[in-house]
């Protein structure tokens, strides 16, 4: 691999330094859209760039050195994988780990993804999740998708926990039993969809 | 003025029976109760003797703004208009409406503090503000008009900066149900028809002047953009409502709207609100969509834009244009409100043909708000809708009206959700027409009076969230428990303290609300999450305590409650830490009167202990616990049966609840048998002349 600075000038001493900022910088980019980057992104954006030359996808660990001097250089680059997948990076200053996982899940296993929003939500808040929620950014499933992965919940056991409660005007939450009984999620649902709005 | 900064320096007073125009010095006069609510108990308290009536000419009516209106400081914009309240039943006692706009600014650029108006005039008048000059206005040509022409024609006069706070019809025929609106959409509740008792149509205000800050400019720039730092969307929720790249946490009950791919959608061209990052202050304005959160995500497709008040980035009143209204009902396509303004129309149905969410409720919603902010009718935070359906559904209407009157109205349109039938009913509201017009401008203890039913049914009746007084509850045990159920007793009107609820409802996760908790008031049993309620302790004592203190600090400071106090944050970088001391900070700078958070809570809780004191010497008793702290029968009762503080109840237990308004009042320094004040208190918080003459007629304890 070839490496060359944006003034096109070679130097022994910049090829470790130019082009892990640069990577550091096309990760942030990336970030700042909202989006996490994979390692193919960023050969593809270095050569885009003209910032690399040659079979550059030939030389893997040279540019998997490259990508973790960029991390270690710069604390809030994130490498982050669902397990046995490649790897994605993300900055910190724009993007959240709970966001990453969320992006990197819904790639990987959204099934598990939403049993996890589910889990959480009903943990930490505690409060059920509004189904609806899975059709906007960054899920985007459609409805099709939603009621298929609830489908295949229904028949794996590991997914036993995660039930359905249905508000008075008709929206349906969905809830772990790992922390919310079904009065209680019935209960928070309807303060989630009609108890807000009415006590302004 | 002795060099302070933030006041203007001086108080309009206007006597409409004399023509008296005059001026004191509000420093001199007014500082130890800072302004606001403030300034109204204390002009109440010395000039308006027990027994006068809500539209008695001695009634006074004080329009309050406090040190912090007109500067930088984010959400100053609020007028607190304080009087004798008409709905307040079976006696009208003191208390306040709010409103944001621009109104509070306006008045501190022309000069002036405050207003205060007594006497009745002789004729219909409005009243020009343009700096130092002042003056009485024919206004008989506006009398019979609606609030939007009679801000026309007065600011067509006097230029397009003039701010009017004007009444309309409902004002001028004494509803007791009725506002006065500056700005299109920001009212105060409950004060229209003193106005008209007045003969005041409006107050129109044009100020050139400016806000003096005292302290050094760089720290309060510096100040403020720390401030901007620490606000959340409307409601002070600082997560948002669904996962965002920024955010740790989301929340679907946030008011926090905004996303990448949600759009004003009637804007042109259409402006996506994103992704909001908070460091990101100049995107402030697109985080809230009230118009969407309220009538779900149909709305997006006809927002224009946030709109809202002076020195805000909120923007809580949301402005949404829905062309169908135009060709159905004859009304302007565009319309703007928030809250219980924004849902007043959808809010007297039971149902729409499209469903909850559908485009029926929005147009329910434009009919209502083009009806009830031109004719000045108040909601009474939905109480009256409430009102109406109970008494609809229970048949009470048909039995109480005459058959003539009961086939005016097209019921058939009412039950199949047709907006077209509030053409029928605000305006007879507005114009005390008939007998259900009548009722229902009264308020809700005048309409159970007249119609000789029992306060008690109301008061067991949770879908009604009645509390007391002809009031409903405003965030009561459903917000924090017993904090939410003390801070409901206190008021002569619903209680509008969001103090409380403005954390609890931050949509953080319980821990991280535990920890913030545990750092103001002491310990991290101080809240509960909902549904999830512990018994009473000392530290929830504390917590209302604060929030009472907070509120009258808003009140008078003129600061929103509506987003303050900044206890929370939505940065991950301050562990989610707001800063409990942003109204002593802001106050010291812009006044020079440097005072910390504590000194500054203690004004707080003389200008609250004054309401308290109004209240007992109107009422005649100092029996406080027993007469006016009560609470209705609904809170005690769950209907699915489930015993108290167990998961998925929000109901109370009664001998919890009298621990609770003990430890209250023990934090208050109030006596624990009567709930009033004693005299020690009064003298510590420097009303030892309140404490003297409350002494004299027997009402300390």
């Amino acid at each position: 691999m070839i490496l060359q600075s944006a003034d096109g000038i070679d130097g022994k001493a910049e090829e470790r330094e130019f082009p892990a900022r640069t990577i550091a910088q096309i990760i942030r980019e990336k970030s700042q859209a909202g989006e996490l980057i994979s390692r193919h992104e960023i050969v593809d954006r270095l050569l885009e760039n003209g910032l690399i030359k040659g079979e550059a996808e030939r030389d893997k660990n040279e540019l998997e050195t490259l990508i973790e001097k960029a991390l270690e250089e710069n604390g809030d680059l994130v490498k982050l994988h669902a397990e046995g997948e490649e790897p994605f990076f993300f900055s910190s200053q724009f993007i959240t780990e709970s966001y990453a996982r969320i992006l990197i899940q819904k790639r990987a296993n959204p099934t598990r993804l939403i049993a996890e929003i589910v889990r959480e939500n009903s943990a930490i808040y505690p409060r059920p999740t509004p189904f609806d929620i899975f059709r906007q950014p960054p899920f985007n499933f459609t409805l099709e998708e939603i009621h298929a992965r609830l489908a295949q919940m229904a028949k794996e056991g590991e997914y036993a926990d995660i039930q359905q409660t249905t508000s008075s005007i008709g929206n349906v939450f969905l809830y772990s039993t790992l922390s919310l009984n079904a009065d209680y999620a019935s209960m928070l649902a309807e303060w989630i969809d009609v108890g807000q709005a009415s006590n302004p | 003025m002795a060099g302070y900064g933030g006041w203007a320096g001086k108080v309009l007073r206007v006597d409409l029976s004399t023509g008296r125009i005059w001026t004191e010095d509000s420093v001199e006069k007014y500082k130890n109760v800072l302004g606001g609510t403030g300034l109204g108990y204390q002009v109440l308290w010395d000039e308006v003797p027990p027994g006068v009536k809500p539209f008695d000419p001695a009634n006074k009516i004080i329009f309050g703004t406090g040190p912090l209106a007109g500067t930088g400081a984010p959400c100053n914009g609020r007028t607190a208009v304080t009087t004798l309240w008409p709905t307040c039943w079976p006696k009208p006692l003191v208390a306040t409406g709010h409103m944001g706009g621009q109104f509070a600014g306006e008045l501190k650029y022309a000069g002036y503090d405050g207003i205060v108006i007594e006497g009745r005039a002789d004729r219909p008048v409005w009243l020009s503000i343009v700096n130092g000059k002042v003056e009485i206005k024919d206004a008989r040509h506006l009398w019979g008009q609606g609030i939007r022409r009679t801000t026309v024609e007065i600011a067509q006069g006097l230029g397009p900066e003039a701010v009017v706070a004007a009444i309309g019809q409902a004002g001028e025929n004494l509803v007791p149900m009725s506002v006065v609106m500056n700005s299109v959409s920001h009212s105060a509740g409950g004060v229209g028809a003193v106005l008209g008792s007045k003969n005041l149509k409006a107050i129109a205000v044009c100020g050139t002047g400016s806000v003096r800050i005292a302290g050094n400019k760089e720290e309060w720039e510096k100040l403020i953009k720390l401030h901007l730092s620490l606000l959340g969307a409307n409601n002070q929720h600082v997560v948002p409502n669904s996962p965002q790249p920024w955010a740790e946490y989301f929340n679907a009950g946030s008011r926090w709207l905004a996303s990448r791919g949600r759009k004003w959608g009637a804007a042109s061209p259409s402006i996506d609100t994103g992704a909001c990052d908070p460091h990101d202050l100049s995107r402030i304005a697109y985080r809230t969509n009230n118009a969407a959160f309220f009538n779900g995500e149909i709305t997006w497709q006809y927002t224009v834009r946030g709109n809202g008040c002076t020195s805000c980035p909120i923007r809580c009143h949301t402005v949404i244009k829905v062309p169908s209204v135009a060709m159905k009902y004859g009304i302007k396509e565009v319309g703007q409100n928030t809250c219980v303004g924004l849902v007043f129309g959808r809010s007297f149905f039971k149902s729409f043909p499209d469903g909850p969410r559908g485009l029926t409720g929005i147009e329910a919603c434009m009919v209502g708000m083009h009806l009830a902010d031109d004719l000045g009718i108040w909601c009474n935070y939905g109480q009256m809708q409430r009102d109406f359906l109970k008494l609809y559904y229970s048949g009470t209407i048909k039995n109480k009206l005459g058959e003539n009157e009961f086939k005016s109205y097209s019921w058939d349109k009412y039950e199949k959700g047709d907006p077209a039938f509030l053409f029928e009913l605000l305006r007879r509201i507005a114009a005390k027409e008939g007998e259900l017009g009548t009722v229902l401008g009264l308020g809700t203890g005048y309409m159970l009076e007249k119609w000789s039913l029992p306060e008690a049914e109301w008061q067991k009746d949770h879908d009604l969230l009645y509390w007391k007084m002809g009031h409903p509850k405003h965030h009561a045990n459903e917000d924090a428990g017993q904090c939410g159920v003390i801070l409901n007793t206190q008021y002569n009107r619903d209680a509008q303290n969001h103090s409380h609820c403005n954390f609890v409802r931050s949509g953080l996760p319980i821990e991280v609300q535990k920890r913030l908790a545990a750092e103001i008031w002491g310990s991290l049993e101080t809240v509960d999450a909902i549904g999830s309620y512990t018994p009473m302790n000392i530290y929830k004592a504390k917590m209302a305590k604060w929030a009472s203190l907070r509120k009258e600090l808003h009140d008078s400071l003129s600061l929103c409650n509506w987003m303050g106090p900044w206890v929370a944050s939505p940065l991950k970088e301050r562990g989610y830490r707001g800063d409990d001391s942003m109204e002593s900070m802001l106050y010291s700078l812009a006044t020079g009167d440097k005072k910390s958070r504590e000194e500054l809570d203690g004004v707080a809780e003389r200008i609250f202990l004054l309401h308290r004191a109004l209240t007992i010497r109107d009422m005649g008793t100092k029996e406080m616990k027993a007469q006016h702290d009560t609470i209705p029968e609904w809170i005690f009762h769950d209907s699915s049966g489930k015993p108290v503080y167990t998961k998925g109840t929000i109901h109370m237990d009664r001998e919890d609840i009298q621990l609770a308004m003990k430890m209250y009042y023990q934090e208050m320094g109030w006596d624990q048998a009567t709930g009033a004040p004693t005299a020690n208190t009064y003298k510590k918080a420097g009303l030892a002349k309140v404490a003297e003459d409350l002494g004299k007629r027997g009402l300390l304890p």
